[in-house]
């Protein structure tokens, strides 16, 4: 679906990448380091400085008719709705504009703004609308119509947590009916519940590409488990762990899950001693943005 | 898909014209008040005279009359592409499966279309009962000059147009447009009417595109002038449309370019 071969622009250095076709990817990493600009580049919105971009066979900078109305993409800072105008104008122009029959697009866009909620603010003017609101509306625009690349730059920007699931729900949808679907978000724990994939950016460069376990070992491999046991202390001496502290009946276990497996570690623990309680804490996914700066500082 | 979105952009921005109503009313009375001005000023410097340098009174009425009415449908926006460079909706519009320009054009003709009906007709009925005017030198005349009204807002479009494009380079195009529209004031008859003009002027204003917006229709309407002549403003005026827009299209291509490889 989504070719880059060598692509460089602005911050971006050296984009080789391959999305297939019916994929959910998140686009991660730190203030500027090249989402938007990645995301304007497939949208035909920048022509990279060297390099070549293909999406669906087509470079999206000649901009054919066809591949216009096949991505739909929605960026955090570009106004969509017109201030003078009702946001029910704006999805009225969209079948017109795109050729839908008007029938096939009413019923899609009252399950689209069923979903996300923003059906009885249709009939007041952007400037009425809270944050929150304005970008319920806005990503109804993209997901009121059928196309085979959605583009959203920053979509849980000012969403609640029903806004936040709704959207997910409609982003599998997406992915059920195939299209293929790159989100871009500073916040990772916004993208790790739909996303297959992962992009994770920094300074331009992409550091990781690949599904979020991968990520997990790679960028952030420290696992913490929490067992409650009842009985005697077990003997930790034998495992490969970082550190542990015992607080009364509580151990709480630091480990390198490249090295040992979570499994393994319980495993152990049962073998010495019965366990009243165990919690297994990944580490949060936006510290990863974090690991890939601190690696490239450190060459 | 076609020509329907175009006239669905035309049809929307003539429903949302009629939302405001007292824009409008002012819009007439504003065309009324401009119309008495300049009419009572050359009937004053008229005086008792006839005619000057053959030039009748009715005549220079006429021309106020039919280039101010003119200038009421004339419906341009200046700042359409300006004002989407300025908050970024540009970026929007360039996602969508229709021309810009295409665009740009329905909007301004759904306008366009909206006072020719509301603002124009009653502004000429008005004009005609208060005022008078002469009647068309002829039937074919009359077809003519409505031939040649439909061309001037053409060229009136194209100039517009054309300047728009610099709204990629500059941030404020408002005093460029406000000079283009005191040359288009000053040099269209709009104001003071071409035949008054010393020879070498009307001269070199003729060569200029102002003079095919207003003067040539209302110069084909009083029958002033001959078949050859007619024929040459006819001429002129589709070589303006050309050019400004083949410009226009240049610096459109230029700005595109600008925009994608410097981003926004």
């Amino acid at each position: 679906m989504v070719i880059c071969n060598s692509v460089i622009k602005f911050v971006l250095k050296n984009i080789d990448l391959h999305i297939p076709k019916g994929k959910v990817v998140g686009v991660i990493g730190a203030s500027s380091s090249g989402k938007t600009t990645f995301l304007k580049l497939l949208a035909g919105l920048l022509q990279p400085e060297s390099g070549e971009i293909y999406v669906n066979r087509c470079n999206p900078l000649g901009k054919n008719i066809a591949t216009l109305r096949e991505t739909a993409a929605l960026f955090a800072k570009v106004p969509v709705f017109d201030e003078k105008e009702n946001i029910r104008d704006y999805f009225n122009k969209i079948p017109i504009v795109y050729g839908l029959k008007k029938s096939d697009f009413d019923d899609r866009l009252r399950s689209v703004s069923e979903a996300l909620d923003f059906e009885k603010y249709m009939d007041l003017k952007v400037t009425d609308l809270s944050f929150g609101m304005r970008r319920r509306a806005e990503l109804g625009t993209i997901f009121c119509r059928d196309a085979k690349l959605y583009l959203i730059d920053e979509p849980c920007l000012g969403l609640d947590q029903n806004g936040k699931e709704a959207f997910y729900e409609i982003v599998r949808k997406c992915q059920r009916e195939g299209s293929t679907v790159i989100i871009a978000s500073h916040n990772m724990e916004d993208i790790k519940n739909v996303a297959d994939r992962i992009i994770l950016l920094n300074e331009g460069q992409v550091v990781f590409y690949g599904d979020i376990e991968e990520l997990h070992k790679r960028f952030i491999p420290m696992d913490e488990c929490f067992v409650q046991y009842e009985g005697r202390l077990p003997d930790l001496s034998d495992l490969e762990i970082e550190q542990y502290r015992i607080d009364n009946d509580k151990i709480q276990i630091r480990y390198n899950s490249n090295h040992v497996t979570s499994k393994e570690v319980i495993e152990h623990i049962l073998s010495c001693t019965k366990i009243k309680s165990v919690h297994i804490k990944q580490e949060d996914l936006s510290e990863s943005i974090k690991t890939a700066k601190a690696i490239s500082e450190n060459g | 898909m076609g020509l329907t979105p175009y006239l669905a952009f035309a049809k929307k921005s003539f429903l949302s014209k009629s939302a405001y109503r007292l824009d409008h009313w002012m819009g007439i009375l504003n065309t009324m008040i401009r119309l008495f001005i300049f009419v009572e000023i050359y009937k004053s410097l008229y005086g008792t005279r006839e005619a000057v340098d053959g030039i009748t009174m009715t005549m220079v009425t006429t021309n106020f009359i039919l280039s101010l009415c003119l200038e009421s449908f004339f419906a341009v926006d200046d700042f359409y592409l300006s004002s989407r460079i300025n908050n970024g909706s540009i970026a929007t519009e360039m996602l969508l499966p229709v021309s810009f320009h295409g665009r740009m054009l329905a909007t301004n003709l759904g306008t366009a279309v909206f006072k020719l009906i509301f603002h124009f007709i009653p502004a000429l009925l008005l004009a005609i009962f208060f005022i008078g005017m002469e009647a068309p030198a002829g039937a074919g005349n009359f077809v003519l000059f409505i031939l040649s009204a439909i061309l001037g807002y053409g060229v009136l479009w194209s100039i517009s147009f054309m300047f728009q494009m610099l709204s990629f380079w500059l941030i404020n195009v408002w005093a460029i447009m406000t000079i283009k529209n005191v040359f288009i004031n000053v040099l269209s008859g709009s104001m003071i009417p071409l035949w008054f003009m010393p020879k070498w002027m009307s001269g070199v204003i003729n060569f200029t595109p102002f003079a095919s917006i207003y003067f040539s229709p209302v110069q084909i309407y009083l029958g002033n002038i001959g078949a050859a002549e007619i024929g040459m403003c006819f001429v002129k005026q589709i070589v303006w449309i050309l050019v400004l827009m083949i410009i226009g299209k240049l610096l459109w291509i230029k700005g595109q370019k600008k925009m994608v490889v410097q981003g926004g």
